[in-house]
């Protein structure tokens, strides 16, 4: 169907954000393939291959998910500062991907857990990581025929904690900036990994690959003393925020510096907490 | 004057009965003006003007008229050349003149079978437009060559209060403060939005839309179309959270007009963005002024000039600012205030108007005044105050029907005037206890660090508290008195009829619990109708905090002379003509007022029967109504609020979380304390809402709303306010409100944003511009961390 | 085409247009005047609805996704003379001014409750969030939350 009517059809994930674009006449469709009652494409499973998440779980699943591991703890966090509950039990992990939009809030705390997504089409199944499936303001890598199935988190050891933090205005509201942070542990207690990424502050969430250098290595006690703010100043350098209705340039920038040494602060307590 | 104590002498007066539309609102059945339909109703959608401001040269409807299913359209073409004025000058204008004044500004309109089919009929609609220049800033829109947005030009008549010397207090002054405010629109940002359906039968014209005030739409009508008032009925019905939005608008002029025109009833229905964006705001404002201060802490100066802007159809000259009056312990004294018109959205009387943006000035100039001599906020407000008794600073507000008030007043005869307070002064209430209760409630001296210190730090985090003080008035007679109907059924129950809106202040109850207190019945035997004005008598409906003391004082009347009626007969037939005074009617039941031991007792529906069954009676209907004039209201009553809370800031992001709150109202006898303390804590969320998020975003290119929507349009939810507020009330009875009530809904909001601007200044120590969003606290700490 | 849409425990046969909300059908052609819109972006909550189970914002839903789900709208909760025990909290607390945002309102703290009956203040406060209430009942709103878990725990002992 979708190869039939090309532009004339749109996937229709939760629809949540489609249909402000309706309700706007921002968009003007023939068809919509609905996939919420595609129930294959709903599910969320700890493998050993790593966490894997179907297109079609909603945010209100990812919610419930929390406590199955470190990362669904930091992932049900996030959903849980998105948009109200009742729209929750609607909007799909997909879709939010998909939509693309600067401040989709689960894109940080996914890409800074190294999440790939698996993209189904007419010619198979490819991955990609995350950060790369991103191709702007509301634009994916998706080809013509394709679609999102699933993103998966690379094995979760119980050596890992995220956090993942953003400025808000009110209890319900998209993010103004964001900035999620994912530490892993060798078993000398170092950093053997870190994943920092930051949101509304460029087209897509990006990752900071100089606060990510900074971090590993690096002892705890390091980490939460002096690193925390240098991996923050490094996402300030990062960031390429603009200036809108909401917030200004300065202030985003600012505030990813914050933002990151706060989350690199709480996951060295998480996994203090964890020893 | 002191706090007095009002003895729990009533029945119904007082008692937190649950409104009458409970039940109707938790199962959803209260109908809103979206939710009517009438048989052969149509749709119709407003054209609505791309420009800031452009003469329409030309509307062309040929496409759309083409489409199955449509109606027809109206232009100006097919206005009537009459202008209409909306309550409090909130409108003035013709329907539609053929010249757009903001973007989003009525064009005209379309007529289809189905919402559907005119919404699509819209976008087939091309419009040629010649630009004119435009005026987008409130200052610029006051030079003598900006363009001009009114052919009645920019710039309205200033209205000011002056007493005493400014001079003189300047020099008597040890510190003197200067301030400058900078206020965003506040967007009523209704939850709700309206609808209109219209029908006319021959030149008769019916109206069916969620409305606060029904007797000025019907006058609206009137003065659109130029048709006897007679003509015109005007069904107001429940509308949601309005605080001023849904009075007399002109959307509803124009569905008349659609109506009219293609001969079917008609239903326009706004849609979300509409209502953000091209109904009304609150209006931009700035406040300049300057305070001056002894070291003893007596406020010798207070100096303010006000600026204002209508937008393209509001034309008020001022902002009802009661400050003044608050602060009217200030020695020596001017208030000036100035509207302008800009090509933005109309703007208009939104809740608290003025005194929840100039008073937030006043307030924070006040407070800078404190520091200065290093007076606690609390005691400050106390020492500078006014007290119940005093004298009013606001001593000519507007003018009156008959010249300015003073002229109507020492007109008067001593006799129209006997029983009325003293004029100009200030009969009950006012913040001293409110202040004292409310501090030893909140514990403010243990709490309170001094000025510019935290009652706590951790981490990142610091808290601070605040006090805030808020006035407004109790209705203000304008357009026209007050009446209230009370009719009295062959069974005793009575039906009320008073104009008010139902906007969920909860005034069909406490105005029926006037009539039942009054009148002697069961809240089960009244009745009240408040939005048909082919019922309810002329009355200004639901503004300025008019309808508790203004129409209950009519309600309480007319119920007083519907019961003399009945007790003039009951006399005659059953209490062998006993004095009338001596009876009164207690529980239905017709008894003696003063001698318990008589025992007689005639229930009003026996009563009735006999009044009914007897020819000499001069008719079977008992209607009272107020047969005396109320005095005019401005010239003594005041509303009062005193509020506490803590914040605690986020240094590093900026954010503010309020945590605790208290609120104290001065509003006389609380008539049903469940919806006053309802009023009152909605007024604090409404004015905090101002202090920390709220504003309204405009293009600076074309003043097109940019946040025309709650996503970008932040309101307070349940979990950005402390569940544990608490309201607390001080009963100050007044000697004309009903049972000593006066109003309520306005002051609430005006003192929310002083208090917690005031706890983010004690938690941060510095003064941060409303809306505080998490980035002007960062920016004010960056501003101070400079200058240090 | 006719679908069937199965609302408040009944069916009902209605032509669904491909754009049309669930809000919008539920509204138009059900009659169901209880489902409230406001801002009709999913922001407000009033028009909240549930859905298999699930609260959700019916503005936001497609009419035809909500075929072969099973929806209840306030209308479907309680009557005049035997209100649900929310409905009476609302009530006695008065959790409310306008009632425009109460029937989306009643329904999120159902939801709610079923699955945290016995919640703190705040995370009442906080789960009431979904919606707004532009009149500020807010303390009261939760305290009807409160209240109502007291009475569903009080009906279940009983």
């Amino acid at each position: 169907m979708k190869a039939e009517h090309k532009d004339r059809a749109r996937y229709w994930a939760g629809g949540t954000d489609l249909m402000l674009l309706f309700k706007r006449k921002k968009l003007d469709l023939d068809y919509c393939i609905d996939l919420s009652h595609v129930g294959e494409l709903r599910f969320i499973d700890e493998t050993d291959g790593g966490l894997r998440i179907g297109s079609m779980a909603t945010l209100d699943d990812l919610d419930r998910a929390s406590g199955m591991n470190s990362a669904t703890d930091a992932l049900g966090e996030t959903t849980r500062l998105m948009c109200t509950k009742q729209t929750r039990t609607i909007a799909t992990m997909g879709g939010n991907m998909c939509h693309a939009s600067p401040s989709a809030d689960l894109s940080p705390p996914l890409t800074a857990l190294g999440a790939m997504a698996v993209i189904q089409g007419p010619n198979g199944e490819r991955t990609l990581p995350l950060e790369h499936f991103h191709k702007g303001v509301n634009k994916t890598d998706l080809g013509e025929g394709e679609l999102l199935r699933e993103i998966v988190v690379p094995k979760i050891s119980d050596r890992l904690a995220a956090s993942y933090n953003r400025v808000a205005r009110t209890v319900v509201d998209i993010a103004l900036v964001s900035s999620a942070v994912c530490l892993r542990l060798n078993d000398d207690g170092t950093i053997a990994k870190a994943g920092v990424a930051l949101g509304a502050v460029a087209p897509n969430v990006i990752r900071v690959s100089g606060a990510e250098g900074v971090l590993v290595g690096a002892s705890l006690e390091e980490a939460a003393n002096g690193l925390a703010e240098t991996a923050g100043s490094q996402s300030a350098e990062a960031a390429s925020a603009i200036t809108d209705i909401r917030a200004s340039k300065e202030y985003r920038t600012d505030m990813t510096a914050v933002l990151t040494a706060r989350g690199v602060k709480k996951c060295v307590e998480n996994l203090k907490g964890m020893s | 004057m002191g706090q007095r104590h009002v003895p729990k002498k009533f029945k119904i007066a007082g008692k937190g009965i649950p409104v009458l539309d409970a039940k109707d609102k938790v199962t959803g059945e209260l109908k809103f003006g979206v939710d009517y339909e009438l048989p052969r109703m149509v749709h119709g959608k407003i054209i609505r003007s791309t420009e800031p401001h452009a003469r329409v040269i030309k509307i062309d409807a040929s496409k759309a008229l083409k489409l199955p299913g449509v109606l027809g359209v109206v232009t100006h073409e097919d206005a009537p050349d009459l202008n209409w004025m909306g309550v409090w000058d909130n409108y003035r204008g013709k329907i539609l003149d053929g010249t757009a004044r903001f973007v989003g500004d009525d064009i005209g309109a379309i007529a289809a079978v189905t919402e559907e089919i005119a919404d699509q009929a819209l976008d087939l609609i091309e419009v040629e437009y010649e630009k004119l220049p435009v005026v987008l800033d409130v200052e610029k829109a006051l030079l003598d060559d900006a363009p001009q947005v009114r052919e009645e030009g920019n710039v309205r008549d200033e209205y000011s209060v002056i007493w005493g010397d400014l001079d003189g207090g300047t020099e008597e002054a040890d510190e003197v403060v200067e301030i400058e405010m900078r206020f965003k629109a506040q967007n009523y940002a209704g939850i709700g939005r309206n609808a209109c359906i219209c029908d006319w039968e021959g030149d008769k014209v019916s109206m069916w839309t969620s409305s606060q005030t029904p007797s000025e739409l019907q006058q609206g009508i009137h003065q659109a179309f130029g048709i006897p008032m007679a003509n015109v009925r005007v069904v107001a019905l429940p509308s949601g959270a309005s605080f001023g939005l849904w009075w007399s608008n002109n959307f509803m002029m124009v569905t008349a007009l659609l109506a009219r025109k293609i001969r079917r009833p008609v239903k326009i229905e706004l849609t979300s963005e509409e209502c953000m964006a091209a109904v009304k705001r609150r209006h931009v404002e700035i406040t300049k002024g300057r305070m001056g201060v002894k070291k003893d802490g007596t406020l010798t100066l207070a100096h303010f000039n006000h600026l204002m802007d209508n937008g393209a159809y509001g034309f008020k000259t001022d902002v009802y600012f009661f400050c003044c009056d608050l602060w009217g312990g200030a020695k020596n004294g001017r208030y000036g205030v100035r509207g302008v018109s800009t090509n933005l959205v109309t703007s208009g009387c939104m809740r608290a108007v003025g005194d929840i943006t100039m008073g937030l000035a006043v307030e924070r100039a006040a407070d800078m005044a404190a520091i200065a001599i290093d007076h606690d906020p609390v005691e400050f407000r106390i020492k500078n105050q006014i007290k119940a008794g005093q004298s009013l600073r606001m001593q000519e507000p507007r003018q009156h029907l008959k010249g300015t008030l003073t002229e109507y007043v020492d007109g008067l005869t001593d006799a129209q005037k006997e029983g009325w307070p003293e004029m100009f002064h200030l009969s009950s209430g006012d913040t001293e206890a409110l202040l004292r209760q409310g501090a030893e409630k909140f514990r403010w001296k243990e709490r309170f660090k001094g000025w510019g210190k935290p009652s706590s730090v951790e981490g990142s985090k610091r808290r601070g508290v605040g006090v805030g003080t808020g006035a407004h008035c109790c209705g203000v007679e304008f357009g026209g008195n007050v009446s209230s109907v009370v009719r009295v059924n062959l069974d005793g129950s009575i039906n009320v009829f008073s104009a008010c809106g139902r906007q969920g202040q909860g005034s069909e109850t406490t105005l029926s619990q006037v009539a039942a207190e009054e009148f002697g019945v069961p809240m089960d035997m009244v009745n009240i109708e408040t939005g048909d004005t082919s019922a309810v008598p002329f009355a200004s409906g639901s503004s300025a905090s008019t309808t508790m003391f203004r129409v209950g004082w009519a309600t309480r009347e007319a119920a007083k002379d519907a019961k003399r009626q009945v007790l003039k007969i009951a006399s005659r037939e059953f209490f062998d003509n006993i004095d009338p005074e001596e009876l009164t009617i207690d529980d239905a039941m017709i008894c003696l007022k003063h001698r318990p031991e008589d025992n007689r007792r005639v229930a009003l529906e026996e009563m009735m029967n006999e009044l009914c069954s007897d020819s000499l009676a001069q008719t079977t209907v008992i209607t009272g109504r107020p047969d005396t004039a109320m005095p005019p209201t401005i010239a003594f009553a005041r509303q009062w609020a005193a509020q506490f809370c803590e914040v605690e800031v986020d240094v590093e992001t900026g954010v503010v979380q309020i945590v605790d709150y208290l609120a104290g109202q001065d509003s006389g006898t609380v008539m049903n304390p469940k919806v006053l303390k309802n009023q009152v804590i909605g007024g604090a969320i409404c004015g905090a809402g101002f202090a920390l998020y709220e504003g309204i975003e405009f293009d600076p290119e074309n003043g097109r709303v940019l946040n025309d929507g709650l996503l970008d349009y932040k309101l307070l939810r349940t979990g950005d306010f402390p569940p544990d507020a608490e309201v607390f009330f001080v009963e100050s009875e007044d000697p004309v409100g009903p049972f000593g009530a006066r109003g309520a809904g306005e002051s609430p909001a005006a003192a929310a944003a002083p208090a917690i601007c005031q706890a983010v200044y004690n938690a941060i120590g510095v003064w941060v511009d409303v809306p505080m969003t998490p980035e002007a606290v960062v920016r004010a700490l960056k501003a101070k961390e400079q200058a240090a | 085409m006719t679908q069937i849409l199965k609302v408040n425990g009944k069916s009902y046969p209605v032509e669904i247009k491909p754009h049309k909300s669930l809000s919008d059908v539920l509204r138009d052609d059900l009659n169901l005047l209880g489902v409230k819109v406001s801002c009709g972006e999913g922001e407000c909550g009033s028009c909240t609805v549930i859905m298999d189970g699930e609260p959700v914002t019916s503005c936001l839903v497609l009419g035809s996704q909500a075929v072969d789900r099973e929806i209840t709208t306030i209308e479907g909760i309680g009557t005049r003379d035997h209100l649900d025990p929310v409905q009476e909290a609302f009530i006695e607390e008065q959790g409310f001014q306008c009632g425009f945002c109460t029937p989306g309102f009643i329904l999120a703290a159902k939801k709610f409750l079923e699955e945290n009956p016995s919640p703190a203040k705040e995370e009442a406060a906080v789960a009431m969030s979904g919606n707004i209430c532009r009149c500020g009942a807010h303390p009261y709103i939760v305290s009807a939350v409160m209240n109502a878990a007291e009475k569903i725990k009080n009906l279940k002992k009983t």
